[in-house]
């Protein structure tokens, strides 16, 4: 990632962590399966492009590590 | 020779920065010619085995930033790039075209490019040609071809297995298409250097450029740690689009650098068909068709699980289908010919420079033309789903489906991606618009010359990595002859 975005990416990341917190009473990592999956849709289909774009990342970056560690 | 624990003052006649298609054959031809020759790469020198084609562990080898890097605007444009010896060509599909004469003619018309023309380049592109074996498939196709052959031929379209720059193995596949493996800078123009005498210094970044009495100095850091400081008397700057223009803006240059970035926008779709068509090691092949370019094309995509299912990723159950029915999936692209509607700007304190580009209406009038037209073809081939990606129509079953698709691509779709970024240092004699004159000196300053992608003066339409080769050789040879 370029050098540039890096702490804002922290922050994001942490913000995204937070908002289960704000809207489900338990940060993110702490959260049921299912109010995992709420809050990714809810962030996913945001019209905010920001919280789009951010989804979309940690759902590839997953999806290449998980998949290519199935195929092997 | 591989230096790999160099001083930390060296000296060299000529320095070429970058090792990718441009800089490598520059680099090729001037140690060919007997000039003495310092090939600086900021990324690694890896065996081409190092890791698996298309696979995380070749973003993480391979690419610049881990493959995760974009091009900010309203949507952003994802890019790759590659960063190690040999640049884009370790990473890139290799698929071959020489940029189109009425292009080459348009940018010799309105950027005064001297001694220009499709003619003129013909020699520099055949004798790339001879070094890169440009070939299409030796005997069947991939099935991925296959499909979009048939389907063009229904729909009244040509479809072309376009030439790429691969070797083709003995052993073949399930389905008797034989295994590739890159055709690529390392495997070429990089040992041709070598063997001419050519010294290598890689995993070393470029900080600036200064000048030095009649030459110049170059101010770099090698492995991240050691400071370098190199004299030479001419430079060759070809790092790519971005880091081109980015390296003379840090050095203090900036006419007409960076300020018309272009790019060749792209979107993904994924068919499914009833019987498998997704086979092992089938790659990326080279199927095209092209009777739209160079406003746009179509063709065949990396179809890996992992890529099928980030490419479904927003559908209704998209992952567990590119789980569940992998073999059955493939993947299609289209692209789009760019505008000069981007930039690049170095960004002080900080090593990467922040990329802007606006995906423009008629880009937009192309994507959605070329979805909608590739949509057809797949059908008439026989899939029995086509995801598109967009949020209206985004699963089409029927030809009379595709009616609903728009001929323009919605505001807001956002999953542009693009792996051809170029103009950001036009060539040219006319200094309202050219960063650099008709062979790669850059205006206003002697023994500074770019000679790669960011010359090129519009987006060619087709894959840029041909045409970047003749003009790096066409240059190099000028040079040599002056």
């Amino acid at each position: 990632m370029p050098d540039f975005l890096r702490l804002a990416m922290r922050v994001a990341t942490r913000s995204f962590d937070y908002w289960g917190l704000v809207t489900c009473g338990s940060r993110f990592q702490k959260l049921s399966g299912d109010l995992r999956r709420l809050q990714l849709d809810a962030w996913k289909n945001s019209r905010f492009d920001f919280c789009r774009n951010f989804v979309r990342f940690y759902e590839s970056l997953y999806l290449l590590i998980v998949m290519e560690e199935d195929a092997e | 020779m591989r230096i790999t624990q160099p001083e930390s003052f060296l000296r060299s006649e000529i320095v070429v920065i970058g090792s990718g298609p441009g800089g490598a054959v520059t680099a090729a031809t001037l140690a060919g010619a007997g000039r003495q020759v310092l090939l600086v790469e900021e990324g690694a020198d890896l065996p081409q085995d190092s890791c698996k084609p298309f696979t995380l562990d070749e973003m993480r080898q391979k690419y610049r930033a881990g493959g995760i890097t974009a091009a900010f605007g309203k949507p952003s444009v994802a890019y790759a790039e590659g960063s190690c010896v040999g640049g884009g060509s370790e990473v890139n599909s290799g698929i071959y075209h020489r940029a189109p004469p009425e292009i080459l003619d348009t940018w010799a018309r309105d950027y005064k490019v001297d001694f220009f023309s499709p003619a003129l380049l013909e020699s520099h592109f055949a004798a790339c040609e001879q070094v890169m074996h440009p070939a299409g498939y030796p005997a069947s196709l991939p099935r991925a071809s296959q499909i979009l052959r048939e389907g063009a031929a229904k729909r009244g379209m040509k479809s072309l297995d376009v030439p790429r720059l691969v070797d083709f193995g003995p052993d073949l596949d399930e389905q008797g298409v034989p295994y590739s493996q890159r055709r690529s800078m390392s495997a070429t123009f990089v040992p041709m250097f070598l063997n001419n005498g050519g010294n290598l210094l890689a995993a070393t970044r470029v900080e600036k450029l200064a000048r030095h009495r009649d030459g110049w100095e170059i101010h770099a850091r090698h492995a991240g740690m050691r400071s370098l400081l190199i004299r030479t008397d001419k430079v060759f700057v070809c790092a790519g689009a971005v880091h081109t223009p980015a390296l003379l803006q840090r050095s203090g240059i900036s006419q007409n650098v960076g300020k018309t970035l272009s790019l060749q926008p792209m979107v993904k779709l994924t068919a499914e068909f009833a019987e498998p068509v997704n086979f092992p090691g089938m790659g990326v092949a080279g199927e095209q068709v092209s009777e739209f370019s160079p406003e746009f094309s179509f063709g065949c995509a990396i179809s890996s699980r992992a890529h099928l299912a980030i490419n479904l990723a927003d559908e209704t159950d998209g992952v567990a289908l590119a789980v569940n029915r992998h073999r059955h999936l493939v993947s299609y692209y289209v692209m789009s010919r760019g505008s000069l509607n981007g930039s690049v700007r170095a960004l002080p304190g900080f090593n990467d420079p922040l990329v802007r580009y606006g995906v423009t209406q008629r880009e937009r009038e192309n994507l959605g033309k070329g979805i909608k037209a590739l949509t057809r073809v797949l059908l008439a081939a026989g899939a029995m789903r086509v995801f598109t990606g967009l949020s209206d129509n985004r699963v089409i079953e029927s030809l009379r489906q595709t009616d609903k698709l728009d001929n323009t691509l919605p505001a807001g779709f956002s999953n542009i991606m693009t792996v051809h970024l170029m103009s950001s240092c036009p060539m040219g004699e006319d200094q309202r618009k050219a960063a650099v004159n008709s062979w790669g000196r850059v205006h206003g300053h002697a023994g500074l010359y770019v000679s790669d992608v960011s010359t090129l003066c519009t987006s060619p339409g087709v894959n840029p990595q041909g045409t970047i080769m003749a003009l790096a050789h066409r240059n190099s040879e000028h040079f040599l002859k002056v």
